[in-house]
């Protein structure tokens, strides 16, 4: 017995070694498309940075990149799962098909356990996590150490963010545990979550029951009163997700979700699991009141509130008197007794009104991981706004929410924060208002973001990796930049313009 | 800055126009500036004098179609040019008034008058008969405030339905967003029209409130 595991050990590893040799490339594409998806999926300033420190146009530019990979062979791939389990294939499964369809950092295989039960196993390709390593380093997306300057973007936490969301994607243990938290915890009517097999999963191996259903697009074309179902049941989750268990599956986009038709009701199957968000309870029960507070259903402290939910307390004091109006266009849904119609609802201008130029306080103040939780409320606005159906929102988050949290929320206090600093340190900061960053390829532009002048005050942060070796050659001193402008002050100017084989990089004040 | 403030109406006699405007048509008129000037607050006009046959033609705005008809056709002054016309809802007639003017009489019919069943603003399933019902019992609220009713009572119907927990709205939901919204003087008036669609009215509503009224008013 022990000759013939050592015998099937020694033929899994030469295997995955002769695996690993043969598929640099294809492990390099799938690492590629798996960060292109986390940035194509994302929105915002942070996510904009991203992409020109990727050295990319928007969104649209990523899309590409995210198109279906070609799933690798089964016999491929039987090596990593033979290797991962530590035993033939056949004395667990009595058959297992092609995969037809990759998953994030892998691929999907439709298999059956030896008694019947049919399952997904979904298989991660080898060397896959050391291959998301070179590519966010190449992009300029790997965290630096170093202190944060104090008006700006905490560029180095958004970083970290993304680093640790993909290293949660990479372990698909994680991945089962908060699978199984969040099926045993959430409790909404209409919603599926696949069961894991935990003995038969590993960090590269997640084997769950099969689901089947519809996708988004199918759904779309149902009769109103089962989309007005789906709907019910996404809102549902979200909210109950955020404000009672505080577990959030932070990647709820369409390919993670499948529909079934029920009579005349319909119900959600939520997949995926690699990507959750731990909302703490203080953050959920400030971020509740807020909303209540919008209500009048409790006192208003908007400073509070907001630093309670993990906003930067000395940033939001420069715009305390803008936040209870702000409130009110943030959680506006929330606010109105009625269907309430999304594609009405524009809150980005409308805090572009209220705000001005001290839009990117209200940003720069903004926690790191806001981004994520942000993503899926934005999925979630997608997604009722395709389904094409209104549904009032309050109900809905008190249905999805015990009245003890509710209570809770209600009743939760701040400690007094000080709100005497109310303005910018001027003496040191110039005249230039925007800094501007823009990257061209062969003399069209190919990315172009603006960014509050202060950020010039952290170049180093901003430059992406690929240019560094540009810089180092033409001896352009970053750090004695920075320096001259926090001394001489931000006034309009060009800071930076170099050429390398490929790329123009040119940075200037304005 | 310019603002404009009227136009002007070519006529062979302005005072005779001017006198014709005020008896038939209810105008303001006076001499001023060497010129007639007539006014209702919607149309200003200067009255010039022209021997030039002018083909001045008023549109005028009518409430009470027929009636107002009948009015200018009792005038020795005012000959009918055309029938009664209607197109997309619109009635129309042309007059010809002795001192020079074409008088274009219209009416746009309402939703009573076309006898139109307005759809209500739904976001939600709606049990087909009671959205019927409702649309017939809102024709209790008068036609100027009867969208704006619509909207609310479809809104108003729609939180209860999803407050209870469900996602279509039954009688009980419609009706009770009815009464909410109708004012408290108009209840008589509702309590009638849910008897008229066959609705256990006093299921929402107690007679005995507007019963009182009348007996208060009496004493």
């Amino acid at each position: 017995m022990i000759y013939k595991r050592l015998l099937h050990l020694l033929k899994t590893s030469w295997l995955m070694w002769r695996l690993r040799k043969a598929k640099t490339d294809a492990t390099k594409e799938a690492a590629q498309q798996a960060l292109a998806a986390q940035l194509a999926n994302g929105r915002g300033l942070p996510m904009k940075i991203g992409q020109i420190l990727a050295g990319v146009h928007d969104d649209s530019a990523y899309k590409p990149l995210t198109h279906s990979v070609e799933p690798w062979k089964l016999s491929d791939m039987r090596p990593v799962l033979e290797y991962a389990w530590g035993k033939d294939s056949e004395q667990v499964l009595s058959f297992i098909d092609e995969s037809k369809a990759a998953a994030s950092l892998g691929q999907v295989h439709f298999a059956q356990l030896l008694d019947g039960t049919p399952v997904a196993i979904k298989l991660q390709y080898p060397d896959i996590a050391q291959a998301i390593k070179s590519e966010m380093q190449i992009a300029g997306l790997m965290p630096r150490g170093g202190p944060v300057k104090r008006w700006d973007f905490d560029l180095n936490a958004y970083k970290s963010t993304l680093k640790e969301n993909m290293q949660h994607e990479l372990d698909y243990l994680h991945e089962m545990k908060y699978q199984q938290r969040f099926k045993e915890n959430m409790h909404v009517t209409g919603l599926e979550v696949p069961a894991v097999v935990a003995d038969l999963c590993r960090s590269n191996v997640l084997t769950q029951s099969w689901a089947e259903g519809s996708r988004l697009s199918q759904a779309l074309t149902w009769s109103k009163i089962q989309r007005l179902h789906i709907s019910k049941i996404l809102m549902q989750t979200m909210f109950q997700s955020i404000f009672e268990t505080g577990l959030v599956h932070g990647d709820p986009h369409p390919g993670n979700l499948l529909f079934k038709q029920k009579g005349e009701q319909a119900t959600v199957t939520l997949l995926d699991y690699g990507c959750m968000i731990d909302v703490a309870e203080a953050r959920r029960l400030a971020l509740l009141q807020l909303i209540l507070s919008c209500r009048g259903e409790c006192p208003s402290y908007p400073l509070q509130g907001f630093t309670a939910v993990g906003f930067d307390e000395q940033k939001l004091t420069l715009i305390a008197d803008e936040l209870p109006q702000l409130m009110k266009i943030l959680f506006q849904p929330f606010t109105e007794d009625r269907p309430f119609n999304l594609s009405q609802w524009h809150p980005g201008k409308a805090t572009e009104s209220l705000l001005g130029d001290k839009r990117w306080i209200f940003r720069a103040a903004g926690p790191a991981d806001l981004f994520l939780l942000m993503r899926v409320f934005q999925g979630l606005v997608q997604q009722l706004t395709s389904l094409d159906t209104q549904l009032p929102w309050w109900p809905i988050l008190q249905q999805s929410v015990s009245a003890e949290v509710l209570q809770k929320a209600k009743e939760t206090s701040y400690e007094n924060i000080d709100t005497n600093h109310h303005s910018l340190p001027t003496s040191s900061f110039g005249s230039a208002s925007l800094l501007h960053i823009r990257i061209n390829e062969n003399n069209s532009e190919i990315a172009h973001i603006t960014l509050p002048a202060t950020s010039a005050l952290q170049l180093e942060s901003l430059i992406p990796e690929s240019a560094a070796a540009t810089i180092q050659q033409q001896n352009i001193n970053l750090r004695a930049i920075e320096e001259r402008l926090e001394s001489e002050g931000l006034e309009p100017q060009n800071l930076i313009d170099i050429k390398d084989r490929k790329k123009q990089y040119q940075l200037w004040l304005e | 800055m310019l603002h404009a403030v009227g136009s002007s109406l070519f006529t062979p006699n302005p005072e005779i126009t001017a006198r014709f405007l005020e008896d038939a048509l209810h105008f303001n008129i006076q001499y001023s500036l060497d010129q007639w000037w007539a006014d209702n607050g919607s149309a200003s006009f200067c009255l010039t004098q022209s021997d030039i046959n002018s083909d001045n033609l008023l549109h005028i705005q009518s409430s009470s179609f027929e009636q107002d008809c009948q009015t200018l056709l009792q005038r020795d002054d005012i000959k009918p040019l055309s029938e009664i016309q209607s197109s997309h809802h619109i009635l129309t007639r042309l007059f010809q008034s002795d001192c020079g003017l074409k008088l274009l009489i219209f009416h746009e019919s309402n939703e009573d008058e076309r006898d139109e069943l307005v759809p209500l603003p739904m976001s939600l399933h709606w049990d087909e008969q009671v959205m019927l019902q409702t649309q017939r019992i809102l024709r209790v609220t008068p036609i100027p405030f009867r969208d704006k009713a619509r909207t609310d009572v479809t809104e108003k119907a729609e939180l209860k339905a999803v407050s209870e927990g469900t996602l279509s709205v039954n009688e009980t939901n419609a009706m009770q967003a009815l009464v909410e919204v109708t004012p408290a003087f108009q209840h008589r008036a509702l309590f009638d029209a849910m008897l008229d669609e066959g609705i256990q009215a006093e299921l929402y509503l107690n007679s005995q409130d507007w019963a009182e009224e009348t007996s208060d008013n009496d004493l």
